[in-house]
């Protein structure tokens, strides 16, 4: 029964996202449109770092790293090459996986704090690189992108007009990563991760090559992080090393809390409660991550488990 | 190179290392005591220099400033230990860092709320003011001051923690907090004494440095950072990690600008990277 309840608001909720844009203008303002468009950018990235953060229990601060990356990927094949979307995500894949198979190989060496805070190095490390090398990142100035295309490159290409059809672009992302996400999840290879994150020596007990599977985990994260990266960099027209800072790192955790890890959904809510309550807000007042931050404070002593993590609890309660 | 920078950047070294030496001490005796990764100590500092900066535009005296900094901070210190960290007592380490980062956040838009964006500095007191010269090198008197109020407070905590029966608790505390419990000794109060005591010597660091460096609202970030890497590198809990890690984290900082110039920022990721991996649990691990 609550299974089945959980995929009917699933359901209903993707439906609400497929149906909004039908009702712009007069439900949903193009200015709404663009910023939902981030929150589902931002949503991507989430779904992949709570395979790595909530599914296998290594908090990385250094996620950031990867988002930017894809950032660069994206800049620099769209002014070199072609602004052609595709061959740039497949660009900014491979480069992730060439940089995340050395910093996942030494950093899932650790685990805990450690592995929090060697993530951490590593991508301040991106980002003092993307700072000081003006000569290809342009340094603080950043890169200006030219408008992203799709087609077949070099023979038919298409604009991607905003934000109705980047809207939908993006959105097509999202529901394919969430339901990469889910297959992962639910696979035997998912279970393992959970295992891992519940009592790592057990599972080596079991024979499992422990290392190995959260290498895996690890790609599989930085890959979403990266796609979302070249979206991001799609959306601003601009990349800039505070991609890569660790404050961006900081921000998936504190949305991934406030939803609610290990749930898939939850960080991808936490994720749209701090982007729109901050769009909110900083109408209000300019200091607004008072606020969020005082709001954080509180989920983190009442409901560790984040606004998911809450619902759930009810609804047991109640059944 | 010549001598006389090399001399330089190895005292600025020193400086900073003995500052950072204050904040990742406290840092590292939480998390010991009261297995709390205190991200806002960063912000306790931040307050301090603010304070400290506060008092001595309104009074005109530094050494005021000085005192009342740590003060106003160690209140707020006790503030955040009674409301916010006790309830979490036996949860994941990784909910002490998530909240207290959250506290960091709210510190450093208050502080903007408050002081605004604007960079301040705190003017250096008459008699510190100008240079002292040795062989060749330039030095400003300021700077000394700081080395020597920082070693000084070092060997206060030192003394303390190490002859006194206070220190017994404390060092007792870092190794096994239940046998302590089952000497009949207030473990609750004992925390809420650290907490505060550290959180007052983060204040008194920032104050110190404001003259020399600058107040603004970045600062309790940054500083947390660096702070961080030092007790990860010494090893989480160590004392004598957090000396030894503070030294080595300030020469690099201050070497790493003259060697790797342009790319001096990388050094102190580079060292931590480093000693993770070559020594994951620091280079100074009592335990295990």
């Amino acid at each position: 029964m609550k299974k089945r309840l959980g995929i009917y608001l699933l359901a209903a909720g993707a439906l609400f996202l497929i149906l909004l844009p039908l009702a712009s203008p007069t439900l949903i303002s193009p200015y709404y449109l663009d910023l939902l468009t981030k929150v589902l950018i931002f949503g991507i990235a989430l779904l992949g770092y709570d395979i790595l953060a909530g599914y296998t229990g290594l908090v990385s601060l250094g996620h950031a790293l990867f988002f930017g990356l894809g950032g660069y990927c994206a800049a620099y094949i769209a002014t070199q090459y072609t602004t052609n979307l595709l061959p740039i995500v497949g660009f900014a894949l491979v480069t992730a996986w060439v940089v995340g198979i050395v910093v996942g190989y030494f950093s899932t060496q650790t685990k805990d704090i450690f592995f929090v805070f060697l993530t951490l190095a590593f991508a301040q490390f991106f980002y003092l690189a993307a700072f000081n090398l003006t000569t290809i990142t342009g340094g603080d100035n950043g890169v200006t992108i030219p408008k992203m295309t799709l087609g077949i490159p070099w023979v038919w290409e298409t604009g991607i007009p905003r934000p109705f059809h980047f809207y939908y672009l993006v959105l097509i992302f999202f529901f394919l990563s969430y339901w990469i996400c889910r297959k992962v999840i639910g696979s035997p290879f998912g279970q393992v991760l959970v295992a891992i994150r519940e009592n790592e020596e057990r599972v080596s007990f079991l024979g499992f090559n422990v290392h190995g599977l959260k290498i895996k985990s690890y790609l599989i994260s930085i890959s979403l992080a990266s796609v979302a990266g070249v979206l991001f960099a799609g959306y601003q027209d601009f990349v800039s090393p505070g991609m890569i800072h660790w404050t961006i790192s900081g921000d998936f955790i504190l949305m991934s809390i406030l939803g609610g890890m290990g749930t898939l959904i939850g960080p991808v809510l936490g994720g749209a409660m701090v982007l729109l309550l901050g769009d909110w807000l900083s109408s209000v007042t300019e200091n607004w991550m008072i606020l969020i931050g005082g709001f954080f404070v509180l989920m983190i002593i009442f409901a560790p488990n984040g606004v998911v993590g809450l619902i759930t609890r009810n609804v047991r309660n109640s059944a | 190179m010549d001598p006389a920078i090399l001399i330089t950047s190895i005292l600025h070294g020193l400086t900073l290392g003995m500052v950072l030496m204050l904040v990742a001490g406290g840092l590292t005796i939480i998390f010991g005591m009261l297995d709390v990764l205190n991200f806002a100590h960063g912000s306790l500092y931040m307050l301090g220099a603010y304070m400290g900066y506060t008092v001595a535009v309104s009074t005109g005296s530094f050494t005021l400033a000085l005192i009342a900094a740590p003060l106003a901070v160690g209140f707020i210190g006790f503030l955040i230990e009674f409301f916010s960290i006790r309830p979490l007592y036996g949860r994941p380490p990784l909910h002490h860092l998530l909240l207290t980062f959250g506290l960091s956040l709210m510190a450093q838009n208050a502080i903007k709320l408050i002081w605004g964006n604007d960079i301040y500095s705190i003017e250096t007191p008459q008699i510190l003011h100008g240079i002292v010269t040795f062989f060749g090198v330039y030095y400003p008197k300021y700077r000394f001051f700081v080395l020597g109020v920082s070693a000084a407070l070092a060997l206060a905590i030192w003394y303390f923690i190490a002859r006194t029966r206070y220190g017994v608790v404390i060092r007792a505390g870092t190794e096994d907090i239940e046998t302590l419990e089952a000497h009949g000794i207030n473990t609750r109060r004992v925390f809420t004494a650290v907490f505060v005591a550290c959180s007052a010597l983060a204040a008194i660091a920032g104050a110190v440095v404001a003259p020399m460096r600058t107040v603004y609202p970045q600062m309790g970030v940054d500083i947390i950072i660096d702070a961080f890497i030092v007790v990860i590198i010494g090893g989480l809990g160590s004392i004598r990690g957090a000396v030894v890690g503070a030294l080595i984290l300030g020469q690099a900082i201050e070497l790493g600008a003259v060697v790797l110039t342009g790319f001096s920022d990388a050094a102190i990721y580079i060292v931590m990277a480093a000693i993770l991996l070559l020594k994951p649990s620091g280079l100074v691990s009592e335990s295990t």
